[in-house]
């Protein structure tokens, strides 16, 4: 044993003097172009490791359709600036992993379809989306599923972007730290059609929006407003549905809005509106529906605003109207079934109503045309004081209320005077 | 007779001392803003005015706060202001101690891009030309800007 200790120290010393610079040298040569081999490869795997979707995406020309194998790919903070088709066939997956953005689009021409993307991360400070669109021109989304996102789809100072028939869905557990379905900012000639969205903060947000075209989306049960859009002048909203969601929808700071066609259901609860009006002018509330809410509209320091040919079924209040807005018109609409037909807060009435079927109505139409003979006061009395003490509202049904209504129909003294319908219909209008 | 007018005053300090002029707790997605009527729901901007009786106004942001504290003096008065620290959640700040600030790109959800920090601390690296305004300038900067009427 010691003998054996003893020379090999000897012998490597020895080798060590002699021989070793050399040999090291002689093996660095021989390595070096195995070396180069191992580099490059470690570097295409890096880069495939990545993101084999940015790889692509780099391969592909100008104005090609990228098709996407029926797999799962890794995306994060993936740019897209060339203008290409990214088509999922309905079965590619992109997984953004929990963390930062997915797809940030920006550049013109790009199209985004058939694909599912998922798991955005979320942030205190940052508003990660699955898809953002930021400085962008011609941009198409369509036909994708989104789930569980932070924000679904953000535009940013975007013109011409169009989000179609996609699926914005997300989780409940991470309700406190929801984003908005479809977030629009800042942004000119913008389309969102046929979406269905849930389970986001907002189902659809738009600030500073201009010229935007809302159709056939169904938004519900998201964690505050369905829709909500804030100086968004010349904006269209047409057959959407805007279901359970706890806010309803919120519409405010903003001229010329046309609302047709939309179905405003189920917000029930303190501070829930179907449709909440706030300094709105000059727009256009046409053919809407509005179903057990607990205020159907709400509106405040609105002015000029057309609420026609709408129908208000089973709503606890279907208009709420302050009296800081003037010149909004309330004509030819159906009230059926609401428990107060319209409340406000002030003896003065700004506004008009004419022309509309109220079924609390007790009046007669002697003459048979169809219009009631004696005009129709759609505030009770006992509204005003369930404004003031909520809990009044248990003595809704007594007949105590019952008399106190009727003998403010016949002499109004504590409601406004002058908000009466002229014109009440007979029937309801079809 | 002294003696009672004593203990009635007294009486009358320790119940004004009773009054608690702490933020309370706002409900995101829950409470609506005081001013706006919006459902609060961005913890980066939420505020708060409490009034010298003890009484609580949320709001969704800072320049609702503004508005609400210009057009009705009375309430605000002696009142106590709370803004969330912009970088800290769930923090709230006494506006005497912080600093706001007007920064564009800032998404506050009125869009007048205000927000709160604590006095003297630096301003985050992502935000570009942040203008310091004290809470006198912010009213004056919202009224101009919305035309806010008393």
């Amino acid at each position: 044993m010691e003998r054996k200790t003893m020379i090999k120290p000897l012998f490597l010393q020895h080798f060590r003097r002699r021989h070793l610079n050399s040999l090291l040298s002689a093996m660095f040569l021989l390595f070096l172009p195995l070396m180069a081999v191992a580099q490059h490869s470690s570097s295409e795997t890096e880069s495939a490791g990545l993101s084999e979707l940015a790889r692509i995406i780099q391969e592909a020309d100008s104005g090609s359709t990228i098709l996407l194998e029926p797999r799962t790919y890794s995306v994060n903070d993936l740019l897209i600036e060339k203008s290409v088709t990214i088509d999922g066939q309905n079965s590619a997956v992109l997984d953004i992993g929990g963390e930062g953005y997915g797809l940030i689009v920006m550049g013109e021409n790009i199209t985004l379809q058939n694909f599912e993307i998922k798991d955005s991360g979320f942030g205190f400070m940052d508003d990660y989306a699955a898809i953002l669109v930021e400085d962008s021109r011609n941009i198409l989304i369509e036909n994708l599923t989104l789930t569980n996102n932070f924000f679904g789809i953000f535009v940013a100072k975007s013109e011409k972007v169009e989000v179609s028939n996609n699926r914005i869905i997300s989780n409940a557990e991470r309700q406190t730290t929801s984003g908005n379905g479809v977030h629009i900012w800042y942004s000119k000639d913008v389309e969102v059609h046929q979406n269905e969205i849930t389970g986001h903060r907002d189902g659809i947000y738009l600030e500073f929006v201009e010229g935007s075209m809302i159709t056939g989306n169904n938004v519900y049960s998201n964690i505050r407003y369905g829709l909500h859009f804030m100086y968004s002048d010349n904006c269209t909203y047409i057959g959407n549905e805007f279901r359970d969601n706890i806010s309803g929808v919120a519409v405010m700071y903003t001229k010329n809005v046309i609302m047709r066609h939309n179905l405003f259901v189920q917000n029930w609860g303190a501070n829930r509106y179907g449709l909440l009006l706030k300094e709105i002018n000059d727009s256009v509330v046409q053919f809407n529906r509005f179903e057990t809410n607990s205020v159907g509209i709400y509106s405040e320091a609105s002015n000029r605003v057309e609420i026609e040919r709408n129908e208000f079924y089973n709503n606890g209040t279907a208009i709420r109207m302050m009296a800081n807005g003037l010149d909004n018109r309330i004509e030819r609409n159906n009230f059926i079934g609401n428990v107060f037909e319209v409340s406000t807060n002030s003896r003065s009435n700004p506004n008009h109503y004419e022309g509309n079927y109220w079924s609390q109505y007790e009046g007669y139409d002697l003459d048979r045309d169809g219009v009631g003979d004696v005009e129709h006061r759609p505030v009770r009395l006992f509204s005003l004081f369930a404004e003031r003490h909520p809990l009044s509202l248990i003595m809704l049904r007594s007949m105590m209320a019952g008399l106190l209504d009727t003998a403010e129909r016949v002499f109004p003294v504590l409601t406004p005077k002058n908000l009466v319908d002229q014109k009440p219909a007979m029937e309801p209008i079809q | 007779m002294k003696k009672s007018l004593v203990f009635s005053t007294l009486f009358l300090l320790i119940l004004s001392a009773c009054i608690n002029q702490e933020p309370k707790k706002v409900n995101l997605n829950m409470d609506e803003c005081a001013y706006c009527k919006m459902v609060i729901s961005d913890q980066q901007f939420v505020s708060q005015l409490v009034s010298d009786k003890g009484k609580s106004y949320p709001f969704d942001s800072i320049e609702c706060m503004a508005a609400y504290a210009y057009q009705t003096p009375d309430i605000a008065e002696n009142a106590k202001l709370y803004a969330a620290d912009y970088t800290q959640r769930g923090q709230w700040l006494l506006l005497d101690n912080a600093d706001i600030y007007h920064a564009e790109g800032v998404p506050s959800p009125m869009g007048l891009s205000l927000f709160a920090l604590p006095g003297q601390e630096t301003i985050p690296s992502e935000i570009a030309d942040a203008e310091k305004m004290n809470w006198n300038e912010t009213i004056n900067f919202v009224v101009d800007q919305w035309n806010v009427k008393r």
